[in-house]
């Protein structure tokens, strides 16, 4: 098994943090030039004088450096400990999975359930991926 | 090339972070004893504000465990898989240049678009560090 199969869903998760940081980027600038001087956009604070999708996309980008960091974590601990199988590798695409269908709720039609489903689902596959790395070091 | 040159930036983006970290206790400290923010503030961040320049110290300090997390992670790989050379030593160098500009803009005269584009070539390096790491792969 080649131990540096378990980087790509960490670059793919990357990405999505990119993707999600960019569009934030992009919704509050242009959301700032609709209402010029303003820089109440800018400001997380002020929830009420921002429009919900950049909220929305402001509270997800967060998400995005929580439980991910526990992600990316144990995927370099698995690489080091030699613990790369092809149970860790699905596992951790398991993850990059749903936490891509999380983020696409978030920012699309954001049903919390759906979301808090998709959210759990992810945490599922980084316990299982925790007792894996566990159980074989 | 010597690998753990890698860890250099590393070093001076965590310094980034300490200075941060320390001016905010620093500033936090000044006006909670000059009473001009009563310490029952800090007890839930709900109740009453801070001066503007603290928030936005705040905020900074909260932006340095967003993107940069992903330098860390993108410069440990970079060790892990022995693929530092001059192009990822600079661009991780010019990463934390462009970050330590992004908070003395963020702590002390905030212009926005200043801010804005600071960040956005920051993200560019940083995507720039993650696709040569992909690349060699």
């Amino acid at each position: 098994m080649m131990q540096t199969a378990i980087f790509w869903p960490v670059i793919t998760m990357v990405g999505l943090t990119f993707v999600v940081g960019l569009r934030l980027a992009w919704l509050r600038v242009s959301g700032s030039l609709k209402k010029p001087g303003d820089p109440k956009h800018y400001n997380p604070r002020n929830k009420d004088e921002a429009p919900v999708a950049t909220t929305n996309c402001s509270d997800h980008f967060k998400n995005l450096f929580e439980v991910p960091v526990l992600f990316y974590t144990l995927c370099i601990v698995s690489y080091l400990t030699g613990n790369v199988d092809y149970w860790q590798l699905y596992l951790a695409w398991a993850f990059v999975g749903f936490r891509l269908l999380h983020s696409s709720i978030h920012l699309t039609y954001n049903n919390v359930l759906h979301r808090f489903g998709a959210f759990l689902l992810a945490m599922f596959a980084l316990i299982a991926m925790t007792v894996r790395l566990a159980i074989g070091l | 090339m010597v690998q753990t040159a890698i860890f250099w930036p590393m070093i001076g983006l965590a310094l980034v972070t300490l200075v941060v970290t320390l001016w905010l206790v620093v500033v936090r400290i000044k006006v909670t004893r000059s009473g001009d923010v009563n310490i029952d503030y800090y007890t839930t961040y709900q109740k009453g504000t801070e001066p503007d320049y603290i928030i936005q110290a705040t905020r900074n300090l909260t932006n340095l465990f967003d993107f940069p997390l992903l330098f860390y992670v993108a410069c440990t790989l970079s060790y892990l898989t022995a693929i530092v050379d001059d192009t990822q030593l600079y661009l991780a160098w010019g990463y934390v240049a462009l970050r330590a500009i992004h908070s003395l803009i963020h702590l002390t005269y905030n212009v926005v678009p200043h801010r804005l584009g600071v960040f956005l070539i920051s993200v560019a390096v940083l995507v720039a560090l993650w696709v040569r790491f992909a690349m060699a792969l």
